[in-house]
């Protein structure tokens, strides 16, 4: 700095200067006696060279000086994960930024990943410091006073039907009470005691019947209280063995069932467990039907190996923030780029074709690829005819596939070599160990071999199981794929046979012509014949990425096996550039496949020694979360239960949840929740570190660590990328009354021991107590394939150095079904091969024996849920007066087994029947990338970002926060309705059940309910089809009462600070449960999710339900003007710089004139 | 929301010189739930409610001081400004909260 301005210049001294110089400043002579001198220009030719009085700099350098730094793991649900650097000033985490370790990453061989992964950090990761100082933290362990007092006056109950008084569940509006950490631990092992012993035994099934739980819930209890405590530890795969501590303490519970019920070991029986992965619809539910495998997936850098990326349903660039580059950076290494959506999102701006389709309508789209491949002999006969179930014959009197020993006397099935029949009594090898699969002797029937037909011997011929891939080929026969006739059985009746090939292309050809296709989807003829025939020419060479868009509607497995069969017909599934992906959620938790021995560690055999070898025992029973979504209750329609017994559900009684807001906070069909099914509870913990919407509604929240605080280590992967990372423990220090979410289960374990007398449940978490979590964590990989030869205290080392470890997977990137497309291995399905027929019972009465195409079950604006076909000979789903109801009956409840058949025209000219009533609107609630999930989506600075609403200052008043929900709109659409770009609308959804069942107008619960949100002119929308990103914070009994009550009117709870990013409802006001007949089957085999089993039937997070929360067809109304509170037009759209709103400048712009090109 | 801003934000992260009436007492954790803390050179106790916090002056038991809460998680005490009786600090809020009747 120089000599004058080190003497000092306040501003005060320059103004006075100035005034003084006023009327002189022409003099120059006084130019530099006074604050003016300073104005000087300075003349500087090549500033790299020299350039004065940098001095200045060192102002910006000191803010942004840091006095040491340390690494944490950010890892939300967003399936990425990303090692970050804190930069640390005077104590304070200042800011954040990458580790930039990535590329150091080796394997155990000494691979080494590319500095290509670096830098690895978002939007969201930046903004966290704002979080771990929040004021939403969650900053002591609160108890709901209602709860309390419920708790201390002993948990009084009626006597006839065991329910507790109401008054003491005023869930939402409620006061809190802050608790020490040993009373928050007590009140909840007394509660979770008291509710178990409550409903175990004759009296706990009397009070069950007299609250309404339907029997078929009550006899799947089995007597056992316990089973009404549920757990869920949010995306597991997140937390090895924090999260999936919750599992570990379920499991535990078998000793408190034991003490409650008076049984040993054998009968004992643990809490349940809730799903995850399938409960967020991220699970693509048909992958389990065509594979056998929970999903088929790959490394998502695999993208530059395939010359043709389809990206399907799937916002790549919007929500894959540190790997969106791989999409990128593939098109410019020559990868044609392909996006198949439902608007012109982000990821179709950065496509070479785009191709928009009614929402949806996947299904059918997929279809129309299969049938013009098949009707110009486009497929890969290789592949189609020894991969692939397509040449088996079907017996179409029982719709079942023709088996050899019934044409053949005295065939015999020949001993597998592809499947190893477990006797009873044999345990499989351990999970890192099982190279072969393995299914129960029980389960023999369901591998019998098919049947094919050799078109040059003209002979049938028996196909085994082992008959897959290349070894088909030791057969030498040629099947006829379009094989049909009549055959005689050795009972000496005649069948009609039929291939599958036959019977799929027959449908195909009546209702999935690219014409035909055209009409349900809107996408033109000429881009459904252009994609079929490239994907045709690129075998080997197309990935199809696939994301959550699609998963999330009801149809959602028929377009998993239709995507599976436009990628079998073109031998592309399982090699490094051709492959099926899918893309939601982090799930792949097969990849620590040694979880087992702390998740489900035998807790009547504990092992106790350090290094020693657990014993695994599973007590707890899983089910999906579904049920609870749908109002606690099974499928039940006309007079048939459609949930299988190995699905159902038992009472929800208590529920304790860690790292998850989907479950109350951002549930679909969230009012109805909140209104009809917590009510039945009497116990809810949530362990948070940030006070979510479902805190709101709980009755104990536990205070946790945030992610920079952590004192234990943990660890976790991803189904996207390659590496094994870990949460390492941090020198930062608590900055509220927190506790890992680890030490709080086993703190509540240590109460639980006192409440029974029962000291294994302290024993339990040993380690935890002793500040050794490692031990568990070693546990893990040393039982995992993937991971067994790895220290976790190296691995802690190096992440603490910001560097992960790579996964010792095979291929890098890891490839699924690798192995099946070498020939090395079968899939895990009943022939080995890739499945497109189902003949299991329940796939035949819903008519989903074929893959077929059935409308969205709300989400259209034609009849909901029909299926689309002429008549078919395989065709022969259960009509409504086969279930008792009646066919005109269309409620949401009998919608869902109504398997009313019509063909394409007759379907295009039906009706939703709501359209009589005004409602026009397809609604939709995909993800965004400022909130993949809600972890960081209220951070301020993050969220302002949402859309054109965000303002900190918040001018408009009745802004619920800096930023609100909005709906994007089609502006013809919008003007047609009378909304103005910005105005606020309502949106109801179906009155028969949204926002909730049974609610009234005028009521407070209504008026939370009732979306009320921005509109915003959006022309990359169809007409028809309208979208609210699914993340927002909804409102809460709180947030309206912030609005009214609070000063500035912030949406913000007065009692908790909970804050609503909408002035009256949520996104998910418009959304409700669904349960589909085929997810809930006993019947699909399939394989465990860890190691080389095979089985059938439920599995939670493989085959179960996984909901539609992006059906929903609505209606639009004006609510208010967007102007400034209220008055006149939303000034952007005043000004003229909003589409339809144009002013002569922003014209001008739009055409580019503002530029001129030379030449 | 987190209502501060980015350069609130910024400047908090600098030590600042406290003033004779606003004096930093600690975080959350440094009081537990049920319990009471003297802090002598203060003249000031401490109390952790089940509500929230309160701060007592020990020169004259009827006299509270507000409590507020800065960026950092850190608990302020202002001996200038007085609370009524009824009124503790709450860690849900951080703001100003009623005690139920402890009559």
């Amino acid at each position: 700095m120089s000599e004058e301005s080190k003497k000092g210049f306040s501003r005060r001294s320059f103004v006075k200067g100035m005034g003084i110089t006023g009327g002189i400043l022409g003099a120059s002579s006084w130019v530099h006696a006074t604050p003016l001198r300073y104005f000087k220009p300075t003349g500087i030719e090549n500033p790299l060279a020299f350039y004065p009085h940098r001095d200045w700099e060192s102002v910006y350098r000191n803010i942004l000086a840091h006095d040491s730094s340390f690494v944490f793991l950010c890892a939300p649900n967003d399936t990425h994960n990303c090692l970050l650097k804190a930069y640390v000033k005077n104590g304070v985490v200042q800011r954040i930024g990458p580790s930039y370790g990535y590329g150091k990453a080796t394997d155990l061989y000494g691979n080494q990943a590319s500095h290509r992964w670096d830098p690895r950090i978002c939007q969201k990761g930046l903004a966290l410091v704002r979080r771990f100082y929040g004021d939403r933290r969650v900053k002591a362990p609160m108890i709901r006073r209602g709860f309390k007092e419920w708790v201390d006056a002993g948990y009084p109950r009626d006597a006839q039907t065991g329910k507790p008084d109401a008054k003491y569940f005023q869930r939402g509006k409620d006061k809190w009470l802050r608790l020490g950490w040993e009373d928050a631990y007590k009140y909840a092992a007394k509660s979770m005691h008291n509710i178990a012993e409550t409903y175990s035994g004759k009296k706990g099934e009397e009070y069950l019947k007299k609250q309404d739980y339907d029997p078929a819930m009550i006899h799947a209890l089995e007597g056992a209280g316990v089973q009404t405590l549920k757990f869920r530890g949010g995306m597991a795969f997140l937390g090895a063995t924090r999260i999936f501590g919750l599992y570990r303490f379920a499991n535990m519970l078998a000793l408190m069932d034991s003490k409650i019920r008076g049984v040993g070991a054998d009968k004992a029986i643990g809490g349940r467990g809730w799903d995850s992965y399938s409960w967020h619809t991220d699970l693509p539910p048909g992958h389990p039907m065509v594979t056998g495998q929970q999903t088929n997936d790959f490394d998502l850098f695999a993208v530059e190996r395939a010359k043709l990326l389809i990206v399907w349903g799937m916002n790549w660039i919007t929500t894959k923030m540190p790997d969106s580059h791989w999409m990128t950076e593939a098109r410019l290494k020559g990868t044609k780029t392909v996006a198949v959506t439902v608007e012109y999102s982000a990821t179709a701006s950065k496509a070479d074709d785009v191709l928009v389709i009614r929402p949806g309508t996947d299904p059918a789209f997929a279809l129309g690829l299969c049938q013009h491949i098949m009707t110009k002999n486009l497929y890969d006969k290789d592949f189609v005819e020894n991969k692939t179930d397509f040449p088996f014959l079907v017996r179409l009197d029982t719709l079942q596939p023709l088996r050899p020993d019934e044409i053949i006397p005295g065939f015999k099935e020949p001993e597998l070599n592809s499947l190893h029949f477990m006797k009873v009594g044999e345990k499989p090898p351990a999970g890192k160990e099982q190279k072969d699969q393995f299914v129960p002797e029980s389960m023999r029937e369901d591998f019998k071999s098919f049947v094919i037909f050799d078109r040059k011997t003209k002979k049938y011929i028996a196909v085994s199981r082992d008959d897959y891939g290349d070894f088909a080929k030791k057969l030498k026969a040629s099947p006829e794929l379009k094989h049909q006739g009549n055959i005689k059985l050795v009972d000496g009746t005649s069948v009609k046979v039929r291939t599958i090939y036959s019977l799929t292309q027959e449908y195909l050809n009546q209702n999935m012509t690219p014409k035909q296709v055209s009409q349900i989807t809107g996408c033109p003829t000429s881009g459904i014949i252009s994609l079929a025939e490239q994907i045709a020419k690129n075998k080997e060479k197309t990935i199809f990425a696939c994301g959550m868009g699609p998963n999330q509607f009801f149809n959602a497995d028929l377009k998993d096996r239709a995507i599976f069969m436009v990628a079998a017909l073109t031998r592309n599934i399982g090699f490094p550039g051709g492959n099926i992906g899918s893309y939601a959620g982090n799930y792949r938790t097969a990849l620590i496949g040694g979880e087992p021995v702390y998740a489900a560690e035998d807790p009547f055999n504990l092992q106790m020694e350090k290094g020693g070898k657990p014993n695994v025992k599973k007590y707890t029973h899983y089910e999906s979360l579904h049920y609870f979504n749908y109002g606690d209750r099974p499928l039940r329609a006309g007079d048939k239960m459609f949930t299988g017994a190995g699905h159902m559900p038992v009472p929800t009684k208590a529920m304790w949840l860690n790292n998850s807001n989907s479950v109350i906070g951002n549930i679909k069909w969230h009012y109805d929740v909140v209104n009809n099914t917590l009510p039945k509870l009497e116990f809810i913990a949530y362990s948070d570190w940030w006070w979510t919407g479902s805190c709101e509604y709980a009755d104990l929240v536990f205070a946790c660590d945030s992610w920079a605080e952590f004192k234990q280590p943990d660890m976790c992967g991803s189904c996207s990328n390659p590496f094994i990372q870990i949460f390492p423990s941090t020198p930062m220090e608590r900055v509220f009354d927190t506790r890992a979410d680890i030490e709080i289960i086993a703190g509540v374990s240590k109460a639980l021991s006192k409440v029974t007398g029962d000291t294994r449940m302290m024993d339990m978490w040993k380690f935890v107590q002793d500040g050794n979590t490692h031990e568990y964590l070693q546990r893990i990989i040393d039982a995992s394939a993937t991971l067994k030869g790895y220290k976790i205290g190296d691995l802690e080392e190096k992440a603490k150095q910001g560097i992960p470890a790579l996964m010792n997977n095979r291929t890098y990137p890891r490839i699924s079904s690798y192995e099946q497309a070498r020939s090395e291995k079968p899939w895990h399905t009943k022939s080995g091969r890739l499945e497109f027929y189902r003949p299991e019972v329940e796939f035949i009465e819903s008519g989903e024996n074929m893959v077929i195409y059935r409308e969205p079950v709300d989400s259209t604006p034609h009849e909901p849920n029909v299926i689309v076909s002429k008549k078919h000979e395989a065709l022969r789903a259960k009509q409504p007066a086969d279930y008792g109801f009646d066919k005109k009956d269309v409620s949401s409840e009998t919608r869902q087994v109504r398997n009313v058949v019509m063909t394409t025209e007759e379907m295009m000219k039906s009706q939703h029947p709501l359209r009589l009533k005004n409602y026009a609107h397809i609604y939709h609630t995909p993800k965004y990338r400022h909130g993949a999930h809600s972890t960081p989506v209220d951070t301020d600075i993050t969220s302002i970002w949402f859309g054109p609403f965000g303002d900190v200052y918040r001018h408009d008043k009745r802004m619920p926060s800096v930023v609100e929900g909005y709906v994007d709109i089609n502006p013809l659409d919008a003007k047609e309705l009378g909304v103005e770009d910005g105005d606020y609308v309502y949106i109801d959804g179906d009155p028969e059940d949204r926002p909730f069942r049974g609610f009234k107008k005028g009521t407070e619960e209504y008026k939370v309910a009732r979306l009320m949100l921005r509109a915003r002119y959006y022309p990359g929308t169809p007409r028809g089809v309208t979208r609210t990103w699914h993340n927002m914070y909804g409102a809460t009994f709180g947030s309206i009462k912030g609005q009214e009550t609070r000063a500035d009117g912030l949406a913000k709870s007065p009692e908790t600070n909970y804050q609503s990013m909408y002035r009256s409802g949520s996104h998910q006001s418009a959304t409700r449960a669904w349960l589909r007949p085929t997810q809930m089957t006993e019947t699909l085999v399939h394989k465990t999710m860890f190691g080389q089993g095979i089985e059938k039937g439920f599995a939670a997070d493989i085959h179960c339900p996984t909901g539609a929360p992006r059906e929903a067809y609505v209606k639009i109304t004006k609510a208010e003007n967007g102007g400034m509170n209220g008055q006149g037009t939303w000034r952007p759209a005043a000004l003229g710089y909003r589409p339809t709103y144009e002013n002569k400048a922003m014209k001008e712009y739009l055409k580019g004139s503002f530029m001129k090109r030379k030449g | 929301m987190n209502t501060m801003t980015r350069r609130d934000f910024f400047l908090g992260t600098f030590s600042k010189a406290e003033t004779k009436t606003e004096c930093i007492v600690g975080r959350i954790s440094d009081f537990p739930i049920g319990k009471s803390k003297s802090l002598t050179a203060l003249q000031v106790e401490i109390e952790s409610l089940p509500e929230g916090l309160r701060a007592r002056s020990l020169e004259n038991e009827r006299c509270f001081y507000s409590i507020k809460m800065n960026q950092i998680g850190e608990l302020i005490v202002n001996r200038r400004e007085l609370w009524p009786e009824n009124q503790a600090f709450s860690i849900l809020t951080n703001e100003q909260t009623s005690l139920e009747d402890r009559s």
